[in-house]
């Protein structure tokens, strides 16, 4: 069967949406037929836009640093649908841009800077609404199989100079993704993260220039990437993957 | 170019030569590659009628084959195979280093030779056959090289010293050639798979595989097919940010 014929109807749960992975992500499974719906939180006006731009789209709105709404974002796809096939994690956040600005190799403060609610709100938004979502995943997909890809960071898979709250929680997300993987594999339940290196937009948008010409100086392929990039190889998982589960892929141009 | 009957466009003007076609993964690969639209060419060392069985399975995809026998060791008749495809085809776009053996000895019982045999072909053949191909590759400022890795060279498993050593060396061989080509636009990368249906898994006793895929969170070992269609997506220009990645399709052991 040719992708396309596999990609057909499927039934995806995009979380956080509305943002720039997100949306790409929305646009690529859309783009092969399968059935999309979307969460977004502050930005309506993005939201409103891709679903204008995504016939037959569902823009979903949920707070996802609150675990009920995660849930309750799953639920809405799948009653509409009857069901849930995929399952995409692109929700997150950087945090305090000012932690961005610091140089922590010249003013190695930028620990101290990370304040509790801060590590609360980055912990519940990256790693609590991932397991939020995961857990009325597995209950809508049921023992009909499906697919669950978290787009973390390699910020969690390797050693960079990223805010530690930020690389806790993105490592947190590799070590779900590998529980849950063994956990569902039983229900056919595939489960993987992709690992971004910086991207030309989202959270990267926060580094300075000299972070960001450092990185591509170490970077293999001498350039940052693109969130359709990275949308290109969630298809891949969502639509053609049978034996891949439990895996962190880099895509980070060789870095 | 006309789109070859029955495929999808993922590989469509692609040239793509696989080392070790003649059976096993490396006749999946050919499959694979070839229904993804890629004009596929491969090498082996002695199978003729399997060779001639997977070069026949390109050719009904509809896309063109080339078959030749060269081992990946004779240096002299990979430059020349090289050479012959480039005449004929105008370049190479991807090489696959997938030729590979193992066998099922315990390290008290491995001969000097042995060893030197596993780690000739499968690492000493990557290498041969990638210096073969990158000469092209870097003259036109393009290409892609997938290397088979496996299980056994990055989890602590029972396989062959021999086999995992070779394995091992493949993924150093995989991140230092990704990061020394990438400034020619040329992308490395390993897939390194667990047990198959075939392979290296068919010479273990039936109790040490019940226990293995015991393990497996999909409670099952792969398939060729499975392994190859990876392969035709992470060769193709949709997979245009990884490089110097090794990943494992296991089945989450």
């Amino acid at each position: 069967m040719t992708s396309a014929g596999r990609a057909e109807g499927l039934r995806c749960l995009v979380l956080g949406g509305s943002g720039y992975v997100g949306s790409a992500v929305c646009r690529a499974l859309a783009s092969q037929g399968m059935r999309v719906a979307f969460t977004y939180w502050k930005n309506d006006a993005s939201a409103k836009s891709l679903a204008d731009e995504l016939p037959g789209s569902v823009a979903l709105r949920a707070d996802l640093t609150q675990f009920a709404q995660a849930t309750a974002a799953v639920d809405s796809a799948a009653q509409i649908w009857g069901g849930l096939d995929a399952l995409i994690q692109c929700a997150g956040t950087a945090g305090e841009p000012s932690l961005y600005t610091r140089d922590a190799a010249v003013k190695p403060d930028r620990l101290l800077a990370i304040s509790e609610s801060g590590w609360d709100e980055m912990m519940d938004l990256t790693s609590k609404s991932t397991f939020a979502a995961c857990q009325a995943a597995a209950q809508a997909m049921g023992e009909g199989g499906g697919h669950i890809v978290v787009v973390g960071s390699m910020d969690g898979v390797k050693s960079v100079p990223s805010p530690v709250h930020y690389a806790s929680a993105k490592g947190a997300l590799r070590a779900m993704v590998q529980a849950l993987a063994k956990e569902l594999g039983k229900r056919r339940i595939l489960v993987n993260m992709i690992a971004p290196g910086i991207l030309d937009g989202g959270v990267a948008r926060l580094l300075s220039e000299q972070e960001r010409q450092e990185y591509v100086k170490h970077c293999s392929l001498k350039r940052i990437g693109t969130a359709a990039e990275i949308a290109q190889f969630v298809a891949w998982l969502v639509t053609e993957n049978t034996y891949v589960t439990g895996q962190s892929i880099l895509l980070d141009g060789g870095l | 170019m006309t789109e070859p009957s029955g495929v999808n466009s993922l590989l469509r003007d692609k040239r793509v030569m696989v080392t070790g076609g003649s059976r096993g993964l490396g006749r999946a690969l050919c499959e694979q590659l070839s229904a993804a639209g890629a004009a596929v060419a491969f090498n082996y060392s002695g199978d003729d009628e399997g060779a001639a069985q997977t070069l026949a399975a390109i050719t009904a995809s509809g896309t063109r084959g080339r078959a030749f026998k060269v081992s990946v060791l004779d240096e002299s008749g990979l430059s020349r195979m090289i050479g012959d495809i480039e005449r004929e085809w105008d370049g190479v776009d991807v090489l696959v280093n997938n030729a590979g053996v193992s066998q099922p000895l315990p390290l008290p019982l491995m001969e000097e030779g042995d060893w030197d045999h596993v780690m000739d072909i499968n690492a000493k053949g990557a290498f041969l056959a990638s210096r073969a191909v990158l000469k092209g590759m870097i003259r036109r400022r393009r290409g892609c090289i997938l290397n088979i890795g496996s299980l056994a060279g990055l989890r602590l498993i029972e396989a062959p010293v021999h086999y995992s050593a070779s394995k091992a060396a493949i993924k150093g061989f995989t991140q230092a050639l990704a990061k020394e080509v990438a400034r020619y636009q040329i992308r490395v990368n390993c897939l390194a798979p667990g047990l198959l249906e075939e392979g290296v898994g068919q010479s273990l006793p039936e109790h040490r595989l019940q226990e293995y895929v015991k393990h497996v969170a999909l409670g099952r070992i792969g398939t060729l097919q499975e392994v190859a269609r990876f392969a035709a997506f992470l060769v193709s220009d949709r997979n245009s940010y990884m490089n110097g990645e090794t990943i494992l399709m296991d089945g989450g052991l």
